[in-house]
């Protein structure tokens, strides 16, 4: 047995930490890659990196590492299948110029379509930072510089672009909820 | 700042900064750190990841239009390209066959005109086509462009730049066959200078 693997947190360590977060992990991760096979996938990930690197953090953070591991894991894995998701997207449209649900499989194809409605109803100013950020990748600081304007503004128009298009991603069940929860509310003394 | 009171909005727009790597090294420590307590961050986070593929997903949809535009506008600009060089072929091939009888039967030029006007008729062809940006279609890798200082067409090739006249020689092949239609022509009309020269004998 190498040093390394002496090292290695205690299996009932890793086994106790896995009963207490686990499920809080895997909702966390399946609200990231919303699809289950994947949060299974993506919190397999995150214990083995716990077995292999556990014994490298504080007992007292381990939680905290844990949900930063799942997260950057979540995140790998998302773009792992969005590259994937984009070269299906294009060789359809190529083939029949036409792009649908069954091509995006990890994202809403209804919350797509809203998006891009709000997207086209955003102010032109907004939309602009809004795609330099999110489509071509730009930082805050460049965006700012190419458009020659001050930093807070390009993060303002961001700001209040993404409160319209947020509101346009929540499901109609989840608003009804969100009412329900704030008709509640008012009631309560 | 974790712990202050947040409402939901900015807890989004942290989340979302958290996301896109837009917090300080300081803030964004802070941010993860909250995530293991805080179930509200984590859902923010999640609703953040969901917000930005959709976006870039609705951005790519609106940029395909845009795409198939272009594409378009380059298939139609490849289509004239190729119009063009058909019509300037057909017009080389007409000069060809008529030029040399026409110019034999009125004893004005020498075959050795020819290949000087040829040149410049596939000078002028080849700036038609730069113009038309089909350079690249016609004559594979290279590129031109306009000297406006100079007045004069570059030729971009490997790196190198190359003044008109170095690159824009007529095709060796193109020269003969004028010359030797031209030498024909003036075989058989010095024998009898109404006699038409048949296809066979060009």
């Amino acid at each position: 047995m190498s040093s390394a693997e002496k090292d290695r947190l205690d299996p009932s360590v890793v086994a106790a930490l896995y009963v207490e977060h686990g499920e809080e992990l895997r909702r966390f991760v399946l609200a990231i890659v919303r699809d289950a096979q994947l949060a299974s996938d993506v919190l397999q990930a995150t214990f083995t990196k716990l077995i292999e690197r556990g014994h490298t953090t504080h007992q007292e953070s381990r939680k905290s590492w844990l949900f930063r591991v799942a997260y950057h894991e979540a995140i790998a894995y998302r773009r792992r299948e969005g590259v994937g998701e984009r070269v299906l997207r294009r060789v359809a449209w190529q083939h029949n110029g036409a792009s649908g649900p069954a091509e995006e499989p990890l994202l809403r194809w209804e919350a797509v379509q809203s998006v891009r409605k709000a997207l086209e109803a955003l102010p032109p100013a907004q939309r602009e930072v809004v795609r330099m950020r999110i489509y071509e990748e730009k930082t805050f600081a460049s965006i700012a510089e190419e458009l020659k304007i001050p930093l807070g503004t390009a993060l303002g128009r961001m700001r209040s672009a993404l409160e319209k298009l947020r509101a346009m991603l929540r499901s109609p069940a989840e608003d009804a909820e969100n009412e329900k929860g704030s008709v509640d509310d008012e009631r309560a003394p | 700042m974790m712990s202050e009171p947040r409402d939901r909005a900015s807890l989004a727009w942290q989340a979302f900064c958290y996301v896109a790597g837009e917090l300080s090294p300081a803030e964004h420590e802070a941010f993860e750190a909250s995530l293991a307590e805080d179930q509200q961050a984590r859902e923010a986070v999640a609703e953040a990841v969901e917000l930005v593929h959709v976006i870039a997903a609705a951005e790519s949809q609106l940029a395909q239009p845009a795409v198939a535009a272009v594409c378009s506008a380059r298939l139609w600009r490849s289509r004239i390209g190729w119009v063009l060089v058909g019509g300037v072929a057909s017009l080389l091939f007409a000069w060809l066959s008529l030029g040399p009888l026409e110019t034999n039967w009125r004893g004005q030029r020498s075959g050795l005109d020819r290949p000087r006007e040829l040149a410049a008729a596939w000078v002028q062809t080849r700036r038609a086509l730069a113009t038309t940006g089909e350079s690249e279609g016609w004559l594979p890798g290279a590129d031109l462009a306009f000297d406006a200082e100079d007045g004069l067409w570059l030729h971009e090739w490997q790196g190198e730049e190359l003044m008109e006249d170095e690159i824009a020689e007529t095709p060796s092949w193109m020269v003969a066959a004028v010359v030797h239609a031209g030498d024909l022509a003036g075989e058989s009309g010095a024998a009898n200078p109404s006699r038409v020269p048949t296809r066979a004998e060009n």
